[in-house]
């Protein structure tokens, strides 16, 4: 079974503004309403909007050719799964590296967050592609979850993606950072 | 759809606006000098580009005619198809709605300034926007949005002629600001949304002039004290030439992400205007997606306004009674003869001693004309005077007066005989403004019982009119206390309304009328009113003690006069004061008596020219309007021209300018500014107009000789047009420097077309003195060699 790569419009990773500025400290009540600070907060957006390259590598095929100890619990009677990664590449976390050495952390700071949410809603996006594709599916999974150990990404990456892009560490944390798997099964399969 | 109905959608989604259709064509190679004959010439092409949008996701189409008004129509000779135009328009675009769009009718600026500072009347712009409307209303839109206004007058003559079109459809409203949170002519983005808040719009907005980023703190002002829904549409930044096209910064994504903070920031309408397009509409509407508009705070705060000065009515309202022709002759007599001139210094007097409106009594309405009164209004206007208290009690006067006005205006006012009232109350309802109701209905009520019976049917009257009672300053009468009156009924009466939370306002100074002495038992009365909770008088701010007495009143009650940013234009030197001013007698006298010590040249250069400099400053820094700027040239002029009328040929002229604006564009209002700022700074004028070939500014130019062309282009269709004069300019060796402005250029245009680029007038006037200096430095070093 051969991989198929998904290029995303830049659009498609656009994180929610109140779900970045969220993840970067600001409770949803308390959301900053200083236009200085939005247009910073802006800036960082863009920019981040500006670096990453995103893409998704993924796979759909039927049940048997996949090992048990992949499946989710929750992923009963499924016919189909389709296991996918999603990326913003390496220039985002190049870019958060040379502003932490600048000392330039806020910006940094807010890139992170940016980056973590954009990768979210990139998911989301793919989720929802996915599923005018193959019909009704189960919820989006992610290995570190439920039985699903996290160090099945090295199994994901390497034997079903094959991929050389993403570099998966003993823990199974993932490089570049702003990469994720995920999982969604499929109650019929396609012909 | 009625406006409850829009009211009500707009309370449960944020609603999206389609982007621009001038850049757009321009984009697609329909370049056509005025857009709005697509409709008729390419009809397919618009119907393209509203699809476009439809398929982004829009929920509000507009009608391709925001210039298919008589005015601009008039200046392609395109005026006998205006009905043709609107009306295809509105064809075109109802036949790519899907069932969920709506179509807006479109109405855009005549491309005139309205009189004092232009040549259009207000009822010629009414006309013209009313003619418009009328014709859109007729083909059925379902709404009709105003876009683009520079000028509130100008707004308010385009939404009362809507109003008197049809009152059921909704109507969104927008002005164009700077980044300075101010328009052409000086208005702010609080003194337009209080106005808004009062007249029958149902949505209030920004478009164009600023990018993304720069719209964000203008929306968040109108944010804070606009009580309607509001609509903002930024452009895609300014364009840049890339090859021969015309590109916008701004991409799609930015524009979705500054698009979610204008949702933040409460706004239920969000578009794009120049160089956006539907790919900027479809990442808006995609990143946004289906979104309640957001609850905001907005200031309780109230406040009356001129066109460029915003005074707040708390904690107490100073109203300067000296503009009282019924007591003086004289002045009634200078109003008939137009002879303004006391009235505006008055109207400064009170301003200096604190004012914070002013009082206008035109006198005997019987011995004047409704022009009077339009030109006593418009005067002042001209000099950015204070808010106004218009004291006129003839209906057609008032309604003249109310028309003129721009800005919140103060109406003295109503007693509650029915009729009387709600004729004010219409007024204010109609124009905008409070409206002071005296405690009188057929008789003075001598008893504070009585009077308060009578306040209470004009509460009823008043709410039943659907008039926030916020919006009224009832009277509690003041009498003479000199012919036996009891000032201790008005105490009680002001009580009264302290308890009811209204607010009150008396005319101090008839309490002492016949009395000797009167400062001092003014400033008692005063004193003791203001422990009843009065908020506001009509008095004389020339009476220091009164004057102290209110501010130490005040103070006991931790309260102080609010000074806002300083508006007024005061400056130490003399003849910049006297030049903002508009005083042309007294800037004369001072110059005469100057010539007696220094020589013409001196006091036109170093004086005159240097207090013009000055004004610039002010200008440039935001402490002086453009109203003042104006009214600076015109008074410097004649004194410039008589000065150069004693100084030699040779020594005189500081330079010749020819300005034009391009082919293809009708504005001039900004050339106009160009040409009236060079005028009063020394410069001799040579002004070709409007939509010029570049051929005849050639031909001009050759015949004229100017030292410096200065060239302007205001549409994106048409600053192309600036290289191609440029080009052409060049390729017959004239040897001349090109000076470019414009909306629409910029410094990185100026530099492809190798011209230089001037931002306003004050810039493009500095840019000409560096260059006829260094031509002028260059021409004696030759002249030495040689």
């Amino acid at each position: 079974m051969l991989k198929e790569i998904y290029y995303p419009e830049k659009v498609h990773c656009l994180p929610e503004k109140r779900n970045f500025l969220f993840r970067a400290g600001f409770p949803s009540s308390k959301q900053p309403a200083e236009v200085d600070f939005i247009k910073k907060a802006n800036e960082v957006y863009l920019l981040a909007l500006g670096t990453i390259k995103p893409v998704v590598f993924h796979l759909t095929a039927p049940v048997d050719y996949f090992p048990p100890e992949l499946f989710p619990e929750s992923f009963l009677n499924i016919k189909a799964m389709t296991v996918f990664a999603s990326t913003l590449g390496h220039s985002l976390d190049d870019l958060i590296n040379e502003l932490n050495q600048k000392n330039q952390s806020f910006e940094a700071w807010l890139l992170d967050a940016w980056g973590s949410e954009s990768v979210e809603a990139l998911n989301r996006h793919f989720d929802q592609w996915l599923r005018k594709k193959h019909g009704v599916g189960t919820r989006r999974f992610s290995p570190g979850y439920g039985r699903v150990d996290i160090r099945m990404n090295k199994f994901i990456i390497k034997e079903l993606l094959k991929l050389e892009e993403i570099e998966v560490l003993e823990s199974g944390v993932m490089l570049p950072r702003k990469t994720t798997t995920c999982l969604i099964g499929w109650y019929h399969e396609k012909k | 759809m009625r406006r409850n109905e829009f009211k009500n959608l707009l309370e449960q989604k944020v609603l999206f606006l389609d982007g621009s259709y001038g850049s757009e064509f321009i984009k697609r190679g329909l370049g056509e000098k005025l857009v709005e004959r697509l409709n008729l010439t390419a009809s397919d092409e618009v119907r393209k580009l509203q699809k476009e949008y439809v398929e982004a996701g829009v929920d509000i189409i507009l009608t391709n005619t925001f210039s298919a008004n008589r005015a601009k129509l008039g200046a392609y000779n395109l005026e006998d198809e205006i009905e043709k135009i609107n009306a295809a328009a509105v064809r075109i675009a109802r036949s790519v709605c899907t069932g969920d769009q709506f179509v807006f009718g479109n109405l855009g600026p005549t491309g005139f300034l309205l009189e004092p500072f232009g040549p259009l009347s207000f009822r010629q712009a009414y006309d013209i926007f009313k003619e418009q409307a009328s014709i859109l209303v007729k083909n059925g839109v379902d709404g009709l949005i105003i876009e683009t206004m520079s000028d509130l007058k100008e707004l308010k003559a385009a939404i009362l002629a809507v109003r008197e079109v049809t009152e059921d459809l909704p109507l969104i409203a927008q002005m164009t600001f700077g980044a300075d949170g101010l328009s052409l002519t000086g208005t702010s983005v609080e003194i337009f949304a209080s106005l808004m808040n009062d007249l029958e719009v149902d949505v209030v907005g920004l478009n164009c002039s600023l990018d993304p980023e720069k719209m964000l703190p203008v929306l968040a002002e109108l944010a804070k004290h606009c009580s309607k829904p509001l609509s903002v549409e930024p452009n895609a930044g300014q364009p840049q030439l890339s090859g021969n096209k015309l590109n916008y910064l701004t991409s799609p994504e930015e524009l979705a992400v500054y698009a979610r903070d204008y949702l933040e920031l409460g706004a239920n309408i969000i578009g794009g205007c120049c160089g956006t397009g539907p790919e900027h509409i479809r990442a808006m509407v995609k990143f946004v997606g289906q979104k309640k508009p957001m609850p905001r705070k907005i200031t309780r705060a109230l406040y009356l306004s001129s066109r460029t000065i915003l005074k707040p009515v708390e904690p107490f309202l100073v109203v300067g009674e000296r503009i009282n022709a019924s007591a003086k002759k004289k002045l009634l007599a200078q109003i008939q003869h137009y002879d303004f001139s006391e009235i505006i210094s008055l109207a400064q007097k009170q301003q200096d001693e604190g004012a914070a409106v002013i009082d206008v009594n035109p006198g005997i309405e019987k011995l004047l004309a409704a022009e009077h009164i339009r030109a006593l209004i418009q005067t002042l206007d001209r000099q950015s005077t204070l808010p106004l208290s218009v004291d006129i009690q003839d209906d057609e006067f008032l309604r003249v007066a109310l028309e003129e006005y721009a800005g919140r205006p103060l109406l003295n006012s109503a007693n509650v005989r029915q009729e009387h009232l709600l004729t004010r109350l219409n007024l204010i309802k109609r124009h905008g403004g409070l409206l002071i109701v005296l405690a009188i209905e057929d008789e003075v009520p001598p008893s504070a019982e009585e009077r308060i019976k009578v306040l209470e049917k004009a509460i009823k009257i008043i709410q039943e009119q659907g008039v926030e009672l916020s919006r009224i300053f009832f009277d509690p009468l003041v009498l003479p206390h000199g012919a036996g009156h009891d000032f201790r009924e008005t105490i009680k009466t002001i009580h009264f309304l302290r308890e009811k939370g209204l607010n009150s306002i008396i005319g101090l100074s008839n309490l002492s009328y016949g009395l000797p002495e009167r400062e001092k038992i003014n400033a008692a009365f005063l004193s003791l009113c203001l422990s009843a909770g009065l908020k506001a008088a009509i008095l004389n701010t020339s009476e220091l003690t009164t004057m102290n007495v209110l501010e130490g009143g005040l103070a006991l009650q931790g309260l102080e006069l609010k000074e806002l940013k300083k508006t007024s234009a005061q400056s130490e030197e003399p003849v910049v004061n006297l030049l903002i001013r508009g005083k042309k007698d007294e800037l004369k006298a001072l110059v005469e008596e100057k010539l007696k010590e220094l020589t013409p040249l001196s006091v036109s250069q170093n004086l005159l020219g240097r207090a013009m400099e000055k004004i610039g400053q002010l200008y440039a820094s935001g402490e002086i309007f453009l109203p003042h700027l104006i009214l600076s040239a015109e008074t410097a002029r004649p004194i410039f021209d008589y000065l150069n009328s004693l100084i030699p040929e040779k020594a005189t002229r500081r330079g010749r300018i020819l300005l034009a604006t391009v082919e293809g564009d009708i504005h001039d209002i900004g050339k106009n500014i160009v040409a009236t700022i060079f005028r009063s700074s020394g410069f001799e004028v040579m002004d070709l107009g409007k939509n010029v070939p570049a051929e005849t500014v050639v031909l001009e130019a050759k015949k004229l000789k100017p030292d410096v062309i200065g060239l302007s282009a205001m549409m994106t269709t048409t600053v192309g047009r600036v290289k191609e004069t440029a080009d052409l300019i060049k390729s017959e060796n004239l040897n001349l420097p090109i000076l470019a402005g414009g909306a629409s250029m910029n410094q990185e245009l100026a530099e492809r077309f190798e011209v230089y680029y001037a931002k306003d007038a004050l810039q493009a006037l500095e840019i000409c003195h560096q260059l006829i200096k260094s031509k002028r430095s260059r021409g004696n070093e030759s002249h030495r060699k040689d």
